[in-house]
């Protein structure tokens, strides 16, 4: 039922909107000797790009590109780590746990700012935006552990 | 929207606060107006999700990447170019101001300035001659006089019986590039804008960062302003006279409305474009070879198959109507196409650029039809299913 409303939604932009999954540059004849003026990734790879790109300045003598690799290496692994960072053992579905919905939340709000600042030009104020993004990110996950610790006993004390 | 455009980013986190506020809202609302209605709820938040992260990647940003310009005007009363002027002073007084801060010298920078002023007040001058002029009734007899004496050492006038000089390649070798053919110049081009044309071709076409006045290069073109005003609009009605002549192209027999407005528009797109641009995918090749061309303009003219693609309706407007307002500095002169010719223009690269459009939103109402009843089907099937569990 779900499936055949959004097929509805779906075919109404393939007939009538099909622009919106093709990025307009893709159209432009590729010229070795002309670089477009903003690059970007794919929009699902935007949110890590992001990461990478977050720390544009340098921090206690590591230049600030390596720190973006650093962080974008640890955005790549630690989605696969997500199984052994969870340390409760509660077993349900997401939005019934009373500590990892919120962290669900605010991670979904931190990719989603990631993503779309991963396409904006990074000056100014967009720069320090994906920084702080960049920085939330990071502490999320090194935060679940505890977070689910947290949970667990909540859980236990029950 | 929210805040001043150097915080511009920072809409799109406002606006995601807004989101999950509706979220919720909508969220709240489902839950207890249709709790059975389960699925649907998550479809419709994670529709709402997914449209703001799009809005976020793609019109937004488009938005901060290609900040939006003045619409396209077809008065050609040189309002935008006066305005562009003015934004030229508003952005050197800046820098002048930036320098300053920073203790530099800022002289050669505000010497730019008289410059500016002067252009303003020639360009000021130039479009109110044109404006008055346009008023006059042209006289098309004399003007064909006018027109042999004065234009068609240069310009061929096919349809007129006036073939050109030289072949394309010649052409370009000796002007720079191909001089158009002007038997349709009175139809796609506006009165006021070919006036302006003869008056000052460098002036009406907005190109004057490529050939400044006393500057070395010379436009191909010699300005006309030592007509009289009375002249000028002869000329200009003999144009609309021949102009109208011209037939539209002949198409087969029992061909589609689709293929007859397809060889219109492709008779108005190589009168308007092809001298300089080729396009590919209709089997085009522009008038002006390549290389001669990327010496006159400093670049090679785009391949146009793909632009409505690529750049999309709106854009393609208003950089025809003024390419100085997309892209300052670019060597392409404006058009001067009326809003019909310009039409014609962009709907043609559709036709090219697009070919299956029509097909396709044609058939696009068969398809959603059919996934309507699908989908009342779905709801009704669904309902027999779960009846005895719900």
């Amino acid at each position: 039922m779900v499936i055949s409303i959004f097929m509805i939604f779906f075919f109404y932009l393939v007939f009538y909107h099909n622009a919106f999954a093709m990025d307009p540059v893709n159209f432009d004849k590729a010229d070795s000797l002309k670089t477009p003026a903003h690059i970007y990734p794919e929009w699902y790879f935007l949110w890590s790009y992001e990461v990478l790109r977050g720390f544009f300045f340098d921090i206690a003598g590591i230049s600030g590109k390596d720190l973006g690799l650093i962080a974008f290496g640890f955005a790549q692994i630690i989605f696969v780590l997500l199984p052994w960072l969870d340390k409760s053992p509660m077993v349900k579905p997401a939005n019934q746990r009373p500590v990892f919905k919120y962290w669900f939340w605010t991670m979904m709000a931190v990719l989603f700012v990631l993503t779309i600042f991963g396409k904006l030009p990074p000056t100014g104020v967009n720069a320090w935006i994906g920084f702080a993004t960049s920085i939330a990110f990071i502490v999320l996950f090194l935060a679940l552990p505890f977070l689910t610790k947290i949970e667990a006993k909540m859980a236990g004390g029950k | 929207m929210f805040f001043t455009d150097d915080l511009s980013g920072i809409n799109s986190i406002a606006i995601g606060l807004i989101v999950a506020v509706v979220l919720f809202v909508v969220n709240f609302i489902m839950a207890k107006a249709a709790p059975a209605l389960k699925e649907l709820r998550i479809l419709v938040i994670v529709s709402i999700m997914v449209g703001y992260v799009y809005w976020g990647f793609e019109p937004f940003a488009h938005h901060e990447m290609h900040p939006h310009v003045a619409e396209a005007s077809y008065e050609f009363d040189g309002k935008g170019d006066i305005e562009q002027l003015h934004e030229q002073i508003a952005a050197t007084n800046k820098l002048v101001a930036k320098l300053e801060a920073e203790g530099k010298d800022a002289s050669t920078v505000k010497a730019l300035i008289p410059a500016i002023e002067e252009q303003i007040e020639a360009t000021k001058a130039f479009w109110a001659r044109v404006g008055e002029a346009s008023k006059l009734s042209g006289d098309a007899t004399n003007g064909k006089a006018l027109v042999e004496a004065n234009c068609l050492a240069c310009h061929a006038m096919e349809y007129e019986g006036f073939p050109a000089m030289m072949g394309d390649a010649d052409a370009a070798a000796t002007y720079g590039v191909v001089p158009p053919d002007l038997s349709l110049a009175g139809r796609i081009y506006d009165k006021k804008f070919l006036a302006g044309l003869i008056i000052n071709p460098v002036k009406a076409m907005h190109i004057e960062h490529k050939y400044p006045v006393g500057g070395e290069k010379m436009f191909p073109m010699p300005a006309s302003d030592w007509m009289s005003d009375q002249e000028i609009m002869d000329m200009v009605a003999y144009l609309e006279q021949a102009a109208a002549k011209v037939k539209a192209p002949e198409t087969k027999e029992g061909a589609t409305p689709f293929e007859v407005s397809k060889a219109e528009n492709k008779q108005i797109f190589e009168a308007a474009c092809v001298r300089c641009h080729a396009m590919a995918y209709a089997g085009i090749e522009a008038h002006t070879p390549a290389d001669i061309m990327k010496e006159y303009i400093g670049a090679t003219p785009p391949d146009l198959s793909q632009y409505i693609r690529s750049r999309g309706d709106e854009f393609l407007h208003n950089f025809i109507n003024d390419p100085q307002r997309k892209l300052p500095g670019t060597g392409m002169p404006r058009v001067g196409l009326t809003h019909d010719a310009e039409k014609q223009v962009v709907e043609y690269m559709t036709q090219i650029g697009d070919s299956k459009k029509e097909e396709r939103e044609a058939l696009g109402p068969i398809v959603l039809i059919y996934l309507a009843i699908l989908a009342v089907f779905a709801v009704l099937w669904k309902k027999q299913i779960w009846r005895k569990l719900h």
